[in-house]
Formats: C-alpha cells, structure tokens, sequence
C-alpha cells in the first residue's frame, strides 16, 4: 500500500494498453515506453501486463504504508529513498525492497522523460474495457480515469511466487540504515542513456507524394512543448506534398509520423486515436517506440529509412532480451 | 467485375499492422468488401491477429510481428479475400437515434440551411428523410462516420474548430454525419443533440454502434430530450 505525497507532473497507471478495443474508437494506450514498463515487471517478478506508475518529467513522492518490493525504470527522475531522517539515492532499474515507513521522493527528469515504478503484485485498480491503462481524454481506467494526486491510496495485487521469492531473498538484508534492500546487478538492456538522435522509419502509404521526399531522413526536427501521451509535435523546415491530400479517415496507429497541411509532423504516441485523416509519411519501428517515449520537449530528432525485415527482426531481438532477463531472474531468485 | 479489381491492395501500417482496400471500385462496395473481411476475421484464427478498425473504406488489421510477419500475413489475408464471395453487404441492425433540433442544441442549423439555400424545417426534413450507414467508428471512444448525407446538405468543416462540442451533438461536415459521444473539439456543423449515451466504458459492448449499422433519425421535442436526459452530459 503507497500513498501519493505529491502528485508529479503528470503520473498515471499504465499496463499494455487495450488494443481490442481500438475497434470502438478507444485508443491502444498502455505504457508509451513498452520495454521499461515490462523491465520494471521483470524486476518485482510480476507478469508483464500488471499496471505500473508512469512518471511524466518530475516524480511523485510516495508514503510506503507497508514493507513493498518495487522497481523503476526508464528517465532518470533521481529517485531518493527517506528513512528516519536521512535520504539515499533509490537504485534503479533493480529489484528494491522498501521498508514500511520510507518516503519515495521523486525530482525532476535529468534524462529521458518517462519512468515506471513497478510494485509487486501490480497495482490493483479495476479492469476496463480488458486493461488497467488510464485513458485521459476518456476519463476511464487506471486510477480512476486521471493522474495521481496527494491523498491518492494505491494497494498492490496479490504477489506470484516469483514476486514471493525476490522478496524472501532481499528480507534477509533489509536494514533500519536506509530503510530499503537492493542488489549489487542490474539491468540495462532497456536504457536511453540520451535521447536518440535518429529513429528508424518504415516509409509512409504517403511518403512517395512528398515534393523531394528523400529530404526527410535529412531533416532534424526539434520536440515542440505541445506534446503529450497522444503524440509529438514536431517543429522544423515545412515538408510539402506535390498536390493536396484530401483523405478519408483510415486506421492510424503509434508511431505514425503525420504531416497536417502546416507541414509540421506529428509523431503519434500510445495515446492517439485509432483512426485519423491526415496523410501519413512515415512509421517508427515498434522497436524504437520505447526510446521515442523517453524524448523530451527541446530535443532533436532524425529519421533513418529501414525496411519492413529489419523492422521486426529489431522487435523479436527486442523480445529476446526481455525473456533473457526474464530467465536470468528466475535463476537469481531461486539460489539458496 | 474484373479478377483485377476483385484483388486487394495490401498497405503496411508499420510494422505490426496492415490496411486492406480496394482502390479502383466505388466507395460503397469497397466498404462493403471490408465488411465481409471484417465478418470473416471473426473466425478466421489468423496467425498473431489482434484487432480490426474499420476505415472510412478500408479495414486496418492489428497484428503481433512475434506471432507471424508481414509476409506471412499478407498471404493469409490475400487468401481470406479470395475465398469470401462477392455479395451485396445487408445492414443486420437498424438503430433509431432521437435527435432533438432546440436552438440551444443545434448551434449550426440555421448558419447550414443558410448556406445550402433551403429553410430550416425543410434542413431537418431533408436530414430525418435519410437512411444513414455507419461506415466507422473512431476520432474518438464511440464517434460514429455515417455515410448517406443527402446532397443538398453538404457543407464543409468550420474554418476553426471549437474547443468544446458538446456531448450527443449530432453533426454533418461534407458528406458525412457523425455523433460526439464525449464533450470534445471539433470542426463539424452541429444539427441538433441526442440524449443517447453513445460510448460507455462499464458498458458490452461499450460503443451503442458499430461500423454496418443503418441509423435513422427522429425528431424528439426540448422536453422529451429533458425527460431522457436530464441534466447536462
């Protein structure tokens, strides 16, 4: 059981999102970064689809009700651990076991823009249309429809016996010093050390009526502050289509690089419609979605042209990690 | 029709999604085509398949690149068309959706009889008259694309959208109509407001329609609105 201190900027429950329900109108949803929401999971011992806190550039600070094993990952939020007294930095992207009694205290991104603090068990919170994700706009799911704020109460699911077995071995070398038990390892696999320079891109069904469409992987485009879970807005030099494309509305999906008649991309992110009408020039690889979660209003982005095999191969290599933590866990947790 | 033409064109989304469509026919029967797709997918068990969404004439099919991969998929797909036979789709449900045309609801009546040269009576007449079809569902949780707008009634999109259309307004933009479920911006000419609650969340299924409906309108007056509806959504 944690208790919300202070609200962060912009804090909310996700999970993998509720793709089925795209065929209604609702958007996928779900963590922007994927592969940091799952790692986090990993870590607690949880399954990949239990909800976790998506921090958004500054981090809550959470009362710890009862002893909780928990893990975060993602942006570098400078998370610190208060005990009695004092604070420690609270390591990251690792299993931590928290004594009853400790503060979280979250601060501002120093790197990347979205973290996950996963709790064992999951956070418990009803499931909507089949997901714990929060659907802003909507105002349904998650934590009730919205971002967390002070007095906000968060208990955990039940813990698996994995989550079980982390926990026994942290235990034994949980001390009144800090009020938290960490390990010596952790995992990097999911990192954005700094924001990309360049995302991979399959082209666009529109890419090929742009007026000198090759420019586009010279392009460097900056991350405008209107941004959001919906998508980026990006500012550079005007990209312009041959003639105009009056579209009719076709299916849209994350990762969509749009371009509205200002000439002026959209990057579409969890969040967005699953349908829409602007032209679409391009789409980020799956397998760079979690690194385009973590960019942040003032960055620079570019593009690089990929295909379709690559594509994927990247995501099944992507999948491949994971289960390799996955398995280097199991193992860790079950040694005497 | 030609073998030609019966051939979809298969457009990847990325790389976990593919749009089917059928570019050289008319509009109507390539919607028609998605729906047959759509009906068959139902039971299909094609490899990795997550999800349909239906376009406006097209059918975006959601799938998992660590389950199967795009050529593996095309092919399935590519089969699944082949094998539905070329029919003429049938609307299975028809939904009466109440509409209430008070000035306080429809903002936009009296500028679009205006601009289409016709009185407002004879605005709502020429709109009640209509079978719609419910091409889509998106823009937003629930938001119904309804083809079959009369002629005479088509206008275009507001110049700037407002930022809050209310919730149950029913619109038209070009050819099409639509209903906004959820108070939210948008450029459409507002008619009038149902009390019908369009999308709920607690609800199954959570959207009232769905892409194949046929939809028609009547007319309900301020105070049956008020009885159904109370208060504002």
């Amino acid at each position: 059981m944690i208790r919300v201190v202070r609200g962060g900027a912009s804090s909310t429950l996700q999970d993998l999102g509720r793709p089925p329900a795209q065929r209604w109108g609702v958007p996928r949803g779900g963590a922007a970064d994927r592969p940091a929401h799952q790692l986090a999971n990993l870590l607690v011992g949880n399954d990949i689809d239990c909800a976790t806190i998506e921090m958004t550039m500054i981090g809550d600070t959470f009362e710890v009700l009862t002893q909780t094993l928990v893990a975060w990952t993602g942006a570098d939020l400078g998370l610190r651990v208060e005990y009695l007294g004092k604070n420690s930095p609270m390591p990251s992207r690792r299993p931590v076991l928290l004594q009853a009694g400790c503060r979280i205290l979250g601060s501002s991104a120093a790197r990347g823009c979205r973290a996950y603090l996963a709790v064992s068990g999951g956070f418990d919170v009803p499931l909507i249309l089949g997901s714990r994700s929060t659907e802003l706009r909507g105002q349904f799911g998650g934590w009730q429809g919205r971002k967390l704020r002070t007095g906000d109460h968060l208990s955990a699911g039940k813990p698996g016996s994995l989550s079980q077995a982390i926990l026994q071995k942290l235990s034994v070398e949980l001390t009144s010093e800090t009020g938290f038990a960490s390990v010596h390892w952790f995992h990097t696999e999911c990192d954005s050390e700094a924001a990309p320079q360049r995302l991979r891109l399959l082209p666009g069904k529109h890419f090929p009526s742009l007026v000198d469409a090759d420019q586009l992987y010279q392009m460097e485009y900056v991350i405008s502050p209107r941004s959001d879970r919906m998508g980026y807005r990006l500012s550079g030099s005007a990209l312009k289509f041959s003639a105009p494309l009056e579209l009719l509305s076709t299916g849209l999906v994350p990762g969509t690089l749009q371009l509205p008649m200002d000439g002026q991309p959209i990057l579409i992110l969890a969040d967005g419609a699953p349908t829409g009408g602007y032209p679409q020039i391009g789409y980020v690889i799956s397998a760079d979605m979690g690194l385009a979660a973590q960019l942040r209003p003032g960055d620079v982005l570019g593009f690089v042209r990929v295909d379709m095999k690559t594509a994927q191969l990247a995501l099944r290599n992507q999948a491949a990690h994971l289960n390799a933590i996955e398995n280097s866990i199991r193992l860790w947790a079950r040694k005497g | 029709m030609s073998d030609a033409e019966c051939e979809p064109e298969l457009t990847p989304l990325g790389d976990a999604a593919v749009e089917i469509s059928w570019p050289g026919i008319d509009s109507q029967l390539a919607w028609e085509r998605c729906r047959a797709v759509s009906q068959r997918l139902g039971t299909a068990n094609l490899h990795g398949f997550i999800v349909d969404v239906s376009g406006f004439e097209s059918l975006t099919i959601h799938y998992d690149p660590l389950e199967t991969n795009w050529d593996h998929i095309c092919f399935e797909l590519r089969a699944l068309a082949s094998s539905i036979e070329v029919s003429r789709f049938h609307a299975t449900r028809k939904i009466d959706v109440p509409v209430c045309f008070d000035p306080e609801f429809g903002i936009d009546l009296a500028d679009v009889a205006r601009s289409c040269g016709i009185g407002e009576a004879q605005a709502i007449e020429l709109f009640l008259e209509t079978n719609y079809h419910v091409r889509m569902i998106g823009f937003a949780p629930g938001f119904p694309y309804l083809s079959g707008l009369p002629e005479q009634l088509f206008v275009p999109r507001l110049a700037s959208p407002r930022d809050a259309v209310p919730a149950g307004s029913v619109s038209i933009a070009n050819r099409q109509a639509g209903i906004y479920p959820h108070v939210s911006p948008g450029g459409w000419r507002i008619l009038g407001r149902t009390p019908l609650k369009l999308f709920d969340p607690f609800r199954n299924p959570p959207a009232l329609l769905q892409p194949g409906d046929c939809v028609k309108f009547f007319r309900i007056s301020r105070r049956d609105f008020d009885q159904m509806f109370p208060g504002e959504a």
